[in-house]
């Protein structure tokens, strides 16, 4: 299922459903959630076109055994949701799975907090952000089906 | 501080941090209000102290990563990103730069094609169909049946010996 410009041209390839729903159980106001895959780890992760990068939750951030020496060096530290936390920067795999069309995987810059963050991370899921993570994606979001419609951009290779 | 320019002004001033002349956009912009206020009072523009005698072609790659890891400490990713992208240019055999370089990079497509195994879809089908059952609580999911659930993270890993195609989320 695509989505076309005027012209024909395809503007997306790919769509699946997402959930709609508070992210966590204390939160009142719904999100975008979808399945994706990190690293060969399928999870669910909510969309935040406000944010920067591809945020991991820091306990499914355990499973994935990342080796710190393929990090940027030194832990940074980011304001999340008025919460300083620590974690390293990444270069990671990242799939949006399609439920027509095809799966889009794309090499995504990602926060992983520190295993000690996991209370001041909460129960959030991952979080797909813009800058460095979404920003060459083309996506529509059509909330009467609840379809999120995705593909590439030209200069997303 | 410098969004709002114009392109060949911002270009400018991303450069002229990248040469190292300037530090960062606040110490160009400072020294480029001094210029603007001795010109407006007729004085000739006084030279910082930090420029005598300095060989402006030369910037160290260290210099180069401080200024990343400066960036990122004040939230400029676009700033990090061009930072790295160009001194991992300039300095092709500097592992940090190469490595700031890649982890910054805008995001590259590696694949576009199936991904999903029938293992994965059935997991995403489990959880689709299943998930009021689970709320409040982590689930493993494999080939489409549930490996584990708990409110607890610890002990649902401690079933986990290979996450690798598995399905692991928090559900709510």
């Amino acid at each position: 299922m695509s989505l076309t410009f005027p012209d024909g041209q395809p503007f997306t390839s790919a769509a699946t459903a997402y959930r709609y729903r508070p992210a966590t159980e204390r939160e009142t106001v719904s999100r975008i959630i979808l399945d994706v895959q990190i690293e060969g780890i399928t999870t669910a992760a909510m969309v935040d076109t406000g944010g920067l990068y591809f945020l991991c939750n820091p306990r499914v951030a355990t499973l994935l055994r990342l080796d710190t020496a393929e990090a940027m060096i030194g832990l940074r530290s980011i304001l999340f949701r008025g919460v300083s936390i620590q974690g390293r920067l990444y270069r990671l795999n990242l799939t949006l799975f399609a439920d027509e069309g095809d799966d889009f995987t794309f090499q995504t810059t990602a926060f992983v907090p520190e295993e000690r963050e996991e209370e001041s991370w909460g129960e959030l899921p991952c979080v797909l952000g813009f800058h460095g993570c979404l920003e060459r994606v083309r996506f529509a979001v059509d909330p009467q089906t609840e379809i999120f419609y995705f593909g590439s951009t030209s200069d997303s290779y | 501080m410098i969004k709002g320019l114009p392109t060949d002004l911002e270009t400018f001033v991303r450069q002229e941090i990248v040469n190292g002349n300037y530090q960062s956009e606040e110490d160009l912009v400072a020294q480029a209000v001094r210029l603007l206020r001795d010109h407006e009072s007729g004085k000739a523009a006084p030279q910082p102290a930090s420029d005598e005698g300095m060989d402006q072609s030369v910037r160290t790659p260290d210099d180069i990563v401080s200024a990343i890891d400066q960036a990122l400490a004040r939230g400029e990713a676009e700033l990090a990103r061009h930072l790295a992208m160009e001194g991992a240019e300039r300095y092709p055999n500097h592992d940090e730069l190469q490595k700031c370089a890649r982890v910054l990079a805008p995001p590259r497509v590696t694949h576009v094609g199936r991904v999903q195994t029938p293992s994965i879809r059935a997991s995403r089908d489990w959880l689709k169909a299943h998930w009021k059952d689970y709320i409040g609580q982590w689930v493993a999911v494999r080939d489409g049946y549930l490996v584990h659930a708990s409110p607890s993270f610890d002990e649902l890993a401690s079933h986990i010996n290979d996450p690798q195609e598995m399905l692991v989320a928090k559900v709510h």
